[in-house]
């Protein structure tokens, strides 16, 4: 619709002195520092603060979940199932093919193993693969937590469970145990085993992976596993990790049912579902805190308008509209859902930081549950902008029923106020 | 040829309910007021003379009634439309201040023109050419607990006259001030209704400041009863 820059100008100039007009009569001494304003405001920012506590920690189990599965297996995995796949070349070529997504892959291999050290034994995960080829894919270096990777061959990096598990630190030895299936008798096995020494501990991201998985080089593991030159499947690496699972999907169709395709999204689906559908459910559970605040406001904002009574009765007598009148207190509405909420924002932010020290020195969260077990807090702007929009929707609805009845008021009844 | 009524009254009389029963407060009230002249409405306690001045203002319906403004009846307005006009065209003094503590006395007297969206720039000259007027420029940006009784009435007539009002109506304007404030204020009225031609309706009940008027209307049990 064409609106005229006069008109522009006078909608602009009124509000700028409805806000102006709206902080003068909202912050008075007498206001800020008696009754039970500064107690409203108070819950308000506490209302907002958990709001963005609350979101901050499910955006950044989500985040840290995420970060986790692609920073140890990548965006997708592909897994020959039966027999090992033998011809890399040929088999990188034909998934590069598939769709210019694909930035690059590695080759993997995979077995169940034993691991035994000072007098425990217990069952690993041993995986290897080329790990000058696979810095360009995962993000291993970033989850070293002690050691180093490059450490050539026959070391091995292992978990952090693992390592609290046995007592283990970097250079001491660890015995992997693998079976390998005898070829003239399908129900029994050797056993083939050898010494690693560990180059370095890591957190893998998810407990599971922690207390399990142990990585290797690819020759390595070949050689123990004694498979020659043959793998087990691929990491694969995307432009976009948000398109992980329509691509492998894609994949999936291209390399038929003899391929097993999975992404990040895929193999934590139900958790990242749960997260999702939690994440609503706290947000309207928290939210019930703001709405309190706003009812809280609302009664504040009667007091106010009680007291203002003579002011209102002025404005009137002077030519102020009713429409001006109401305006003015629920601009006063607003500017409190602002400053309630910028308030909020930022003792949101010092909760979200002391739960991530708190996580540091004490162990809150279950591994065994949560299948991860420390968060990094994740903010989002889309999560304050819904915050802010949602508290300024209360704020403007709880206010709304005391500047009706401010810009009601007869003008002879609030000039008899003094 | 005669001039004609700026405020004609009609028959105006104003009830308010008292539990089952209303107590009348005019009582069929018939008054006019031309144009330049100044109107004193000069009664005892509750004889209904600051109820006529509200109604006259619009800031109250009368319960019956009617009220010319140059011949149009007022109270056919809404209440967005009164308020409009009041803004225009009448300007208003009372008993206290009433001045908004908050406010400075320039952005108290700038209010009335702010409320008409009219430029900061274009009022501020005016605002502080009426605080000159009034010996108040040294305090613009006083608040108003920080002036006395009589810089305090100063500013709500600097307040009053910041539209350039037809009509200027004051309920007890020195009721609340010592004597030597008073006068300075009584004499402020005549002289403001003199330069401007200003109509004027004072409500007071102090004798002496109602002789100075040209025209007294005498007000008893909500009825005028002489002029």
């Amino acid at each position: 619709m064409w609106i005229s820059s006069a008109l522009k100008e006078r909608i602009k100039s009124q509000i700028k002195f409805k806000f102006w007009l709206s902080t003068k009569l909202l912050f008075n001494r007498e206001l800020l520092l008696d009754g039970s304003a500064p107690l409203s405001f108070l819950g308000l920012v506490l209302g907002v603060a958990a709001l963005v506590a609350s979101m901050s920690v499910m955006r950044g189990f989500e985040a840290s979940l995420k970060m986790a599965m692609i920073d140890v297996t990548s965006d997708i995995q592909i897994i020959k199932k039966g027999r090992l796949i033998e011809s890399w070349d040929e088999f990188a070529d034909q998934v590069k093919k598939i769709d210019p997504q694909i930035q690059s892959l590695t080759r993997f291999a995979y077995t169940e193993a034993v691991a035994a050290s000072r007098g425990k034994v217990s069952g690993v995960l041993l995986q290897g693969f080329d790990f000058e080829q696979a810095q360009k894919i995962l993000n291993l270096k970033a989850r070293v937590q002690q050691g180093d990777l490059d450490r050539g061959s026959g070391s091995i990096a292992i978990g952090t469970g693992l390592s609290r598990k046995y007592g283990l630190k970097v250079g001491d030895d660890l015995y992997i145990a693998v079976s390998l299936s005898t070829p003239f008798q399908d129900s029994s096995f050797k056993r083939q085993g050898k010494s690693f020494k560990i180059a370095a501990v890591m957190d893998f991201g998810k407990n599971e992976w922690n207390e399990r998985l142990i990585l290797t080089r690819l020759h390595d593991f070949q050689e123990l596993t004694q498979i020659g030159d043959r793998y087990t499947g691929a990491f694969v690496k995307i432009q976009n990790s948000n398109n992980a699972p329509l691509l492998s999907y894609k994949i999936s169709d291209q390399l038929g049912p003899k391929f097993a395709v999975m992404n990040w999204y895929e193999v934590n689906r139900n958790l990242f579902e749960a997260v999702k559908l939690e994440s609503v459910v706290i947000f309207f559970v928290v939210f019930l805190i703001v709405i309190i605040a706003a009812f809280n406001i609302s009664s504040t904002l009667y007091v106010l308008i009680r007291q203002r009574y003579k002011d209102i009765a002025v404005l009137k007598a002077l030519g102020g509209r009713k429409t001006f009148i109401q305006g003015l207190f629920v601009m006063q509405g607003a500017i409190v859902a602002t400053l309630g909420c910028a308030c909020g924002f930022v003792v949101g932010f010092i909760l979200s930081r002391g739960f991530m020290f708190l996580q540091s020195r004490f162990p809150l969260i279950s591994g065994a549950v949560y299948k991860i077990d420390r968060i990094d807090v994740s903010m989002n702007f889309i999560d304050f902008a819904l915050i802010y929009l949602a508290t300024l929707t209360a704020c403007l609805l709880a206010t709304y029923p005391p500047a009706k009845k401010g810009s009601d008021l007869q003008v002879v009844e609030g000039l008899k106020q003094e | 040829m005669e001039t004609p009524y700026l405020v004609r009254t009609q028959a105006v009389t104003k009830d308010y309910s008292a539990g089952i029963s209303a107590v009348s407060v005019l009582r069929g009230v018939d008054l006019e007021i031309k144009q330049g002249e100044a109107v004193c409405l000069l009664g005892s306690s509750g004889a209904g003379k600051s109820t006529l001045l509200q109604i006259l203002g619009t800031l109250d319906r009368p319960t019956a009634g009617q009220v010319y403004f140059e011949g149009h009846s007022l109270f056919e307005k809404t209440d967005d439309e009164l308020a409009l006009f009041r803004n225009e065209t009448m300007g208003f003094v009372f008993q206290f201040h009433h001045l908004i503590n908050e406010l400075t006395a320039l952005e108290n007297v700038m209010l009335p023109a702010m409320l008409a969206h009219i430029p900061q720039d274009e009022i501020k000259g005016r605002a502080l050419h009426w605080l000159g007027f009034m010996g108040l420029t040294h305090r613009a940006n006083h608040y108003p607990n920080q002036l006395s009784g009589g810089e305090l009435q100063r500013v709500a007539i600097a307040r009053a006259l910041i539209r350039n009002p037809r009509i200027l109506l004051a309920d007890e304007p020195t009721g609340n001030l010592d004597s030597e404030n008073s006068i300075k204020i009584q004499n402020l009225f005549f002289e403001l209704q003199k330069q401007l031609g200003l109509t004027l309706v004072v409500v007071t009940h102090d004798l002496q400041f109602a002789q100075q008027f040209s025209k007294i209307y005498r007000m008893k049990d909500g009825r005028l009863t002489s002029n």
